[in-house]
């Protein structure tokens, strides 16, 4: 250590120690806290509540199957009447996101400021480009793909150059620093980086600027790693909140909430204008202020097949499909080694998984078409 | 003081895994919110913020040997957005100790230190948090870089223009 450094270490010590915490400051604020961790807990409950009171309103016969089922975590147990085989790929890299570009797969690699090509079919990288900064989420929109900066502050434009590759076509700063990005119609829009605000904002993608923004309310909301938190459809955006609300918007205008009760993990917005929610112990798909419950299984990721009608989902034990209309899981993987499933994704008609320790593994066959 | 204890076994309770870690830890988080945000009160209140978070996060932790760096990154990320919401730049907000008539060692001594605070408060934010984690709380380059979601090369980088924007500065000054 220079002397630089080795006074650079005192003077903060030193700095921090004014700081006077006597017994009565930390027992107030061990008080407050305790009283806080109250309240995370029954507003979970409440919002439970609410929840299904909600749904008792809007329609009566689905209420009580939604009860019933909500009420009954051995939903999850329902034997399932597929067991999905799962073929290993190989060995493509931990990754913090993964989306499909054209026939290839581009991942941002936890932490290394690179995006990667991988054809999914023989597991294979195809090429590496050094971007300005570590990638927290990857927007595939038509033939532009959309990079956001893991610091909230930069906005790469990205297109798909020879036999796939990534191509940097801009990199500008964020105005507004952001944890996530949707399109909705024909529009960029950004959730800020504000843990108090719950705002969105449309952004001029070729300046990073703001061209316009609405505080949706529920913030709070913590950027998982690589999961979006705003979804958009061509007719709105719906945004995630850590304390289990959703929020939805048109033109960023605020169009309502829905309380799903627990921490929501992320949304899913499907081509067709289906839209996905899960939180830390249920999927749900969303309809305007409709929430139904389809399954009581937490999920990190999920994936719309809407060949198959089914919508896979990251369990505990690994990939899941589940029936959306009869609102019941229909397979299973068997392999122990998807358990530690991160991403699902899918790409040439097939549905892959690709796990924590960056193992890729195609789920069933054709499942993705 | 700077450095957080690591190797400590939770119970495997939430709550009181919460409570456990907020003993050990939450005085030392609230120096390090201290030194990014210079209010202390206001340096109290994320900390709170930080362990209901992490409160409501845990049941999706995957691992939770990893709640301290969580907590780490969720008070840097909650500084950030604090003086963002506040719509100002930290400013070189330590008053400069009054001048005492007779300038004796122990005086030159701390004006130098409000020195050297002054000019970390200047630095650019990205360099500040950078130097606060390395020389408060004592952190690899990997584990800043984790905190900070930035590569190590680029801890590297902002912590040597840090140190060349102090020397020039302290320099100046002498």
């Amino acid at each position: 250590m220079t002397d630089l450094e080795r006074r650079i270490a005192e003077g903060l010590r030193a700095r921090a120690e004014e700081i006077d915490m006597d017994v009565r400051t930390v027992t107030s604020r061990s008080l407050e806290l305790q009283r806080r961790l109250d309240g995370v807990d029954g507003r979970r409950r409440a919002g439970w509540l609410a929840a299904a009171a909600g749904t008792v309103l809007l329609a009566g016969a689905v209420a009580v199957g939604w009860l019933v089922l909500g009420n009954d975590s051995r939903v999850t147990q329902v034997p399932a009447t597929a067991t999905v085989p799962t073929v290993a790929m190989g060995h493509v890299g931990g990754a913090d996101v993964v989306v499909p570009v054209g026939d290839l797969l581009w991942m941002a690699p936890t932490g290394r400021s690179v995006i990667r090509a991988v054809d999914p079919a023989s597991g294979r990288s195809v090429g590496e480009l050094a971007v300005p900064e570590a990638v927290t989420q990857l927007l595939p929109t038509g033939s532009t793909v959309y990079a956001l900066g893991s610091s909230g502050e930069r906005l790469m434009t990205l297109r798909a150059g020879e036999q796939g590759r990534p191509e940097l076509r801009a990199s500008v700063p964020l105005e507004v620093p952001t944890a996530s990005i949707a399109v909705s119609g024909d529009g960029l829009y950004g959730y800020e980086t504000d843990l108090f605000s719950g705002t969105a904002y449309r952004i001029d993608p070729t300046r990073g600027t703001n061209l316009g923004r609405a505080t949706l309310g529920g913030g709070d909301a913590q950027p998982g790693s690589g999961q979006p938190l705003l979804a958009g459809t061509p007719n709105g955006l719906t945004m995630a909140t850590a304390t289990g609300v959703i929020t939805y918007s048109q033109a960023l205008v605020s169009g309502g909430r829905v309380d799903l009760g627990d921490p929501v993990l992320a949304v899913h917005a499907s081509q067709d204008g289906r839209v996905f929610a899960s939180t830390t112990n249920a999927v749900f798909s969303i309809q305007g202020k409709t929430s139904t419950l389809l399954a009581r299984i937490g999920s990190s990721d999920m994936e719309w097949l809407p060949g198959s009608g089914r919508l896979a989902l990251v369990g505990s034990h690994g990939p899941v499909l589940v029936d959306p209309a009869a609102r019941k899981v229909t397979g299973t993987t068997a392999a122990t080694d998807v358990a530690d499933t991160q991403h699902l994704v899918r790409s040439g008609g097939e549905l892959y998984a690709l796990t924590r320790g960056g193992e890729l593994f195609r789920i069933g066959s054709g499942l993705g078409s | 003081m700077g450095e957080l204890q690591r190797d400590v076994s939770l119970p495997a309770n939430r709550r009181a895994a919460v409570a456990t870690l907020y003993q050990l830890h939450q005085r030392s988080l609230t120096s390090l919110a201290y030194l990014l945000v210079d209010d202390v009160e206001t340096a109290e209140d994320i900390v709170q913020e930080a362990f209901v978070a992490l409160y409501r996060h845990w049941g999706r932790m995957r691992d939770h040997t990893l709640a301290l760096a969580y907590l780490r990154t969720t008070t840097v990320n909650m500084c950030r957005s604090r003086l963002r919401h506040r719509r100002v730049e930290r400013s070189t907000t330590l008053p400069l100790l009054e001048a005492e008539a007779a300038a004796d060692s122990q005086t030159l001594a701390r004006a130098a230190a409000a020195d050297l605070i002054d000019a970390i408060g200047a630095l650019p934010r990205r360099q500040r948090e950078v130097v606060v984690l390395r020389y408060f709380l004592d952190l690899s380059e990997r584990d800043i870089a984790q905190s900070l979601g930035i590569s190590t090369g680029s801890v590297k980088k902002h912590t040597n223009r840090a140190l060349s924007a102090l020397a020039l500065r302290l320099e100046a000054w002498a």
